[in-house]
């Protein structure tokens, strides 16, 4: 009757206020709110966990994780198109290394991706700041002093790769005020329209939130009452023709067994409401005091902080036994009072990811307001098969988590080298790149032993040696090479295979570097070659009488620095093979040996003898070069460059 | 800390383990442990103050009942009364023994996770902080482990745990000292299973072969005289990252060979089985230097025997303790040049010992066996005790192939394995790496 009253109200004031009008002629409908609370970026499961104390331990599905967590929300919101996901706080901070590590842009990746649109703020949140917390709504990469943190921007889930786009949901923060403005840290409320009914949104964090973060992360903001803010919206909220409010507050209770009572369930099911979440000694709890106090007008309170399951509301059970077997499940309506006394729904789905809670509201669009409020909590439950079944056809968030969870990899960060200056993939003039030069040794150091093929010269093809090359982002030097810096270089996992070639073979396959020359394509495609290897080419010639001189240092790679262990000798003098039945140990990947890119010659090579991988033969070698060791330097004389020289 | 001391005790912290009560019929009877064994360490508790008596008592004695069942090693019903107790209070004391909990289960990964959590939500107690720093380090994120360490030492300097926790990484010496055996952060399990007389030792690591009853040790880690000597009254004991310990005998007395390095390990055959992890896979072929690769080590509690736990009136025979393993990720090592066949491990382990532990790639496939290097007479050391001097090697899987047959596990393709993530990893090395547990002659064997 009060909505009524008011919709009535307002349509007197503004005749052109299309809400009610329209409204009026329509059925009633309903809306599915999904609402999940205390994520705490858990993009992977964090265990098992049963809907109530009576499933035996062995019987607890796996549950949560991001990708099951975004299935599940799928397969919710396809029941009904009238949907909206909403959040009750604490998704970021305190959160597993997977997350934190990256400044918890994984875990804001992770919800854009299960569809979150609105969540309170609660006091994790503000962990690290205001600043901090706007940056993850906002997007960008995480900054100290000016530089970029090498663990920001990772961008597995955002638009672009070495971007972060920020939260696509809303953070809000009715209660959250800074001080120097007085306005609202973050949106007070969202909105979002049904068949042109709009429903409310409010979302806060509890007034006690700077008691239990750090002073720094609250400074210069104040922490209002939770249901004073409540009411004091919701008069800005009627003038807007809401009448359907939700309360999205991090702030909770538990199932309690209030001491004195008889005959309460102690099986805490995840759709229970034992002890109407008093205290145990019968007070009331910090959510059912806030609701206590709220407008007649809020029609749902999604809850958090607590990590308890329930759901107080006309769907709550009561679950009796010892076993399941002999559990006596009885439906118990409930609901929290508000401040006229009417049962108001509360429901909170544990955390981690474990539970979702499904609302379906009933709205009449005659008035606008929700009418019937229908909650269940659902288990995540990773072993349903439906969800299996869609994560596999459509695995974007899992790739999401894999890729963060290869991220973490203390291997991912390890340094395997330190560098006096940066490597690029770029040739210069001849064809030689500084990273390829290092590739290539690293190759015939790990191939120059007898027993591992005896390599004298390894060839690397420019193609492989990757972007951008060994270098510090932030242009600093000496830098400490990681694995995963080193792995971007060498990503292929090609295996390195030694073979003979003759004195004939080796300026044949120098030959075919050209463009169209003996098979290859349009473009040239120079090798990076190793220490001890130099030649020269004419750019003027043509196929077959390119290579100038080719000159062959015997070189041993595997000691640090590199020593000359023979005399020089010419290979290719003038154009002229000088001993063309010659022959030498070539070390290259497989993908060459097989002829790819245009080196044909290759597939000729002789005992040819399989190896490590490149990229271990590339770690092999740069671990030489590692603390406590003498930084590589690129410049230094004995790695005998430049290797290439154009005419 | 004014900020600390504002926690309010009625602004509930994020609780985090689990959630309900167990069912009247399914709670364990109850069991006596000391209250002041649960003490803090004065950073006060977070108690929910609208709790009745009657909650707070029932409360402690769930805390009291699952710290029990944890000791006896009965995990299930330790869960359960953690459970229950941390249905109505918000203590870090609770979330500890949970953790301790999943640890004893060999649950690492969602230990790691809610250890995490409990870090972040408990400002006031630093053990969860501490614990968690630990159970990073364990697990091969040392330096995720250094930066959560310091953030706690910035907010509680001298607490003895967060400076037991650093003195160990300074010193490399991982096995856990006095105060770090403390309730509620007890960073240890319980031994559970055969009784080990006191005055044995933890001497190296074994590693636990696919038939969980037989073990590989290094040769060095034998009481002198051991191979070969009718020393009937040695005696030794295996026991895994879960506490579980069984006593062992030598299987077959060969002799070290004197030149190859596979000869150097030997193999115990166990009165009892152990678990094994259930992903006991072995490399088809030596890994490459280079190859990424986790190492496994128990260290010996050495700061202990010399008498680093002074002024604590702990009457523990801390050298024979349990403990967690200490994984390291690294590369492996080149070959050593003036040593046919023996190459470098590459990867850091900390401190020094015999080593034995098992060594894994990416994929979780073992490829090997770590070994400390022994001093030869001349050298710099005590001849027969692992040199600080002399790099860590790798027995390669061949070797270990060639001397004890194909008993390691199902064996893999050669192709590069998927990577698995480090603490999936440390889950199965909780299981594969055994402590072992040497008496030697001299000591009675009073079993205590």
């Amino acid at each position: 009757m009060q909505v009524r009253l008011i919709c009535a109200s307002l349509a007197l004031a503004f005749s052109s206020f299309a809400g009610c009008a329209v409204a009026q002629t329509a059925q009633p409908f309903t809306v599915k709110i999904i609402g999940f609370n205390d994520y705490h970026g858990n993009l992977e499961s964090p265990g098992t966990f049963g809907a109530n104390t009576l499933v035996p331990t062995a019987s607890r599905p796996a549950v949560g994780g991001a990708d099951y967590m975004a299935a599940f929300v799928a397969g919710m919101k396809a029941t009904n198109p009238l949907n909206v996901v909403v959040g009750a706080g604490d998704f970021i901070g305190a959160t597993p290394l997977i997350s934190a590590l990256f400044f918890d842009e994984p875990a804001v990746e992770t919800l854009n991706k299960i569809g979150l649109e609105f969540n309170a703020v609660g006091n994790h949140e503000f962990d690290k700041g205001k600043d901090e917390l706007k940056r993850l709504q906002n997007g960008g990469c995480k900054t100290t002093n000016g530089v970029q943190e090498a663990n920001s921007c990772k961008g597995f889930g955002s638009g672009v790769a070495g971007s972060f786009d920020g939260a696509k949901f809303k953070w809000l923060s009715a209660n959250v005020v800074e001080t120097a403005t007085g306005k609202t840290l973050l949106p007070a409320y969202g909105i979002k329209t049904f068949n042109g009914v709009k429903v409310a949104f409010i979302g806060m964090t509890l007034k006690g939130t700077p008691g239990i973060v750090t002073p720094t992360g609250v400074a210069g903001l104040q922490f209002k009452d939770e249901a004073d803010t409540v009411n004091a919206l919701v008069p800005r909220l009627r003038a807007q023709g809401v009448e359907s409010i939700v309360v999205l507050v991090h702030q909770g209770g538990f199932q309690n067994i209030v001491t004195g009572t008889t005959s309460q369930p102690i099986t805490s099911d995840i759709n229970g409401c034992t002890g109407d979440l008093k205290n145990t000694d019968g007070s009331d709890s910090d959510i059912r005091a806030i609701v206590k106090r709220l407008d007649n007008a809020v029609d749902l309170v999604i809850s958090g902080h607590t990590h308890a399951a329930y759901n107080c509301s006309a769907n709550t059970i009561d679950v009796r036994g010892t076993t399941l077997s002999n559990a006596v499940t009885t439906a118990r309506p409930t609901g929290m009072p508000n401040k006229v006394g009417r049962l108001v729904p509360v429901t909170s789905s544990s955390a981690f990811g474990r539970v979702l809670t499904e609302v379906d509201v009933t709205i009449n669009p005659a008035t606008r307001d929700i009418t019937a409020v229908s909650p269940r909590n659902v288990l995540v439950d990773r072993t349903n098969a439906t969800a299996t079944a869609a994560i596999s056809a459509n695995p974007e968030v899992k790739n999401v988590v894999d890729a963060y969870k290869a991220a973490v990899s203390p291997l991912a960060n390890a340094v395997v080298a330190t560098i006096t200056a940066g490597m690029t993939n770029t040739a210069n003039t001849a064809g030689e790149m500084e990273a390829g030069d290092l590739i290539a040794d690293a190759q015939l150091a790990a191939t120059q032993p007898a027993t591992l093929g005896g390599a004298q010269i390894a060839f690397m093809n420019a193609g492989g040696v990757r972007s951008p090359g060994f270098v510090s982002a932030a242009g600093t030097y000496p830098y400490n090479v990681t694995y995963g810096n080193a792995f971007t270089v060498q990503p292929f996992g090609n295996s390195l295979v030694t073979m003979t070639l003759t004195a004939q073979q080796l300026k044949d396959v120098l030959e075919q570097q050209f463009a169209n020359c003996n098979g290859q394509g349009s473009s040239n495609r120079i090798m990076q070659i190793s220490n001890g290897f130099k030649y020269t080419w004419n750019s003027a010639g043509t196929c077959g009488t390119r290579i100038v001189d080719v000159l062959f240092t015997p070189t041993d790679v595997t000691v640090v620095p590199p020593v000359v262990t023979g005399a020089a000798e010419y290979i290719v003098s003038g154009g002229v093979v000088q001993n063309p039945t010659k022959t030498y140990r070539v070390t290259v990947n497989n993908f060459m040996a097989t002829g790819g890119d245009g080196f044909g010659v290759l597939v000729g090579g002789t005992n040819q003898q399989g190896g490590a991988q490149d990229i271990d033969a590339l770690i092999a070698y740069l671990t030489g070069y590692n603390a406590p060791n003498a930084a590589y330097n690129p410049t230094q004389l004995e790695l005998a460059k430049p290797r290439i020289t154009r005419q | 800390m004014p900020w600390l001391r504002a926690v309010s005790a009625a602004a509930t912290l994020c609780v985090a383990a689990a959630t309900w009560a167990a069912p009247a019929a399914s709670r364990v009877p109850s069991t006596a442990v000391s209250a002041g064994a649960h003490e803090a360490h004065g950073h006060g508790h977070a108690h929910d103050v609208r709790s009745s008596p009657q909650a707070l008592a029932e409360r402690r004695r769930l805390i009291a009942e699952g710290e029990a069942r944890l000791r006896a090693g009965d995990v299930a019903a330790a869960r359960l009364a953690f459970e229950q107790a941390a249905q109505s209070a918000h203590e870090a004391e609770i979330e500890l023994g949970w953790l301790r909990m999943q640890m004893q289960a060999g649950e690492y990964r969602q230990a790691l996770a809610f250890a995490a959590h409990t870090a972040g939500v408990h400002l006031d107690h630093v053990e969860g902080a501490a614990f968690y720093a630990w159970l990073l380090n364990l697990g091969a994120q040392v330096q995720a482990a250094t930066q959560t360490l310091d953030g706690v030492q910035a907010r509680a300097p001298g607490h003895p745990l967060v400076q037991a926790v650093q003195q160990r990484w300074q010193s490399g010496a991982l096995a856990p000292s006095a105060d770090m055996l403390r309730l509620p952060a007890r960073l240890a399990p319980y031994a559970t299973g055969a009784q080990v007389p006191p005055g044995a030792r933890v001497v190296a690591t074994g590693l636990l072969l696919a038939d969980g009853g037989h073990v590989l040790v290094p040769r060095a880690a034998l009481p002198e005289g051991l191979p070969g000597a009718p020393s009937a009254e040695v005696r030794l004991w295996l026991r895994n990252g879960l506490g579980q310990t069984v006593e062992a005998q030598l299987e077959a007395k060969e002799a070290s060979d004197g030149a190859s390095l596979a000869s150097e390990v030997v193999m115990l055959r166990l009165t009892q089985t152990l678990p094994v992890g259930g992903g006991e896979v072995v490399a088809s072929r030596d890994a490459a230097p280079g190859t990424p690769a986790y190492a496994v080590d128990l260290p010996a509690n050495q700061a202990l025997d010399q008498g680093n736990n002074q002024g604590n009136n702990q009457s523990l025979d801390a050298a024979g303790e349990p403990a967690w393993p200490v994984m390291r990720a690294g590369f492996l090592g080149l070959p050593l040049a003036a040593a046919q066949g023996k190459t470098r491990l590459g990867v850091a382990l900390p401190g020094r010992g015999l080593r034995g532990g098992p060594v894994y790639d990416q994929g979780g496939r073992l490829i090997g066996v770590a070994l400390g290097q022994m001093a030869s007479p001349g050298q710099s050391g005590k001849a027969d005790q692992p040199n600080a001097h002399l790099p860590d090697l790798l027995l390669p899987v061949s070797a270990l192939r060639a001397r004890f047959g194909e008993r390691f596990g199902r064996v893999a393709p050669p192709a590069r394995p998927t990577p698995v993530g480090a603490d999936e990893l440390y889950e199965l090395v909780l299981r594969s790496s055994l402590q072992v547990l040497a008496l030697p002659v001299s000591v009675p064997p009073a079993v205590r």
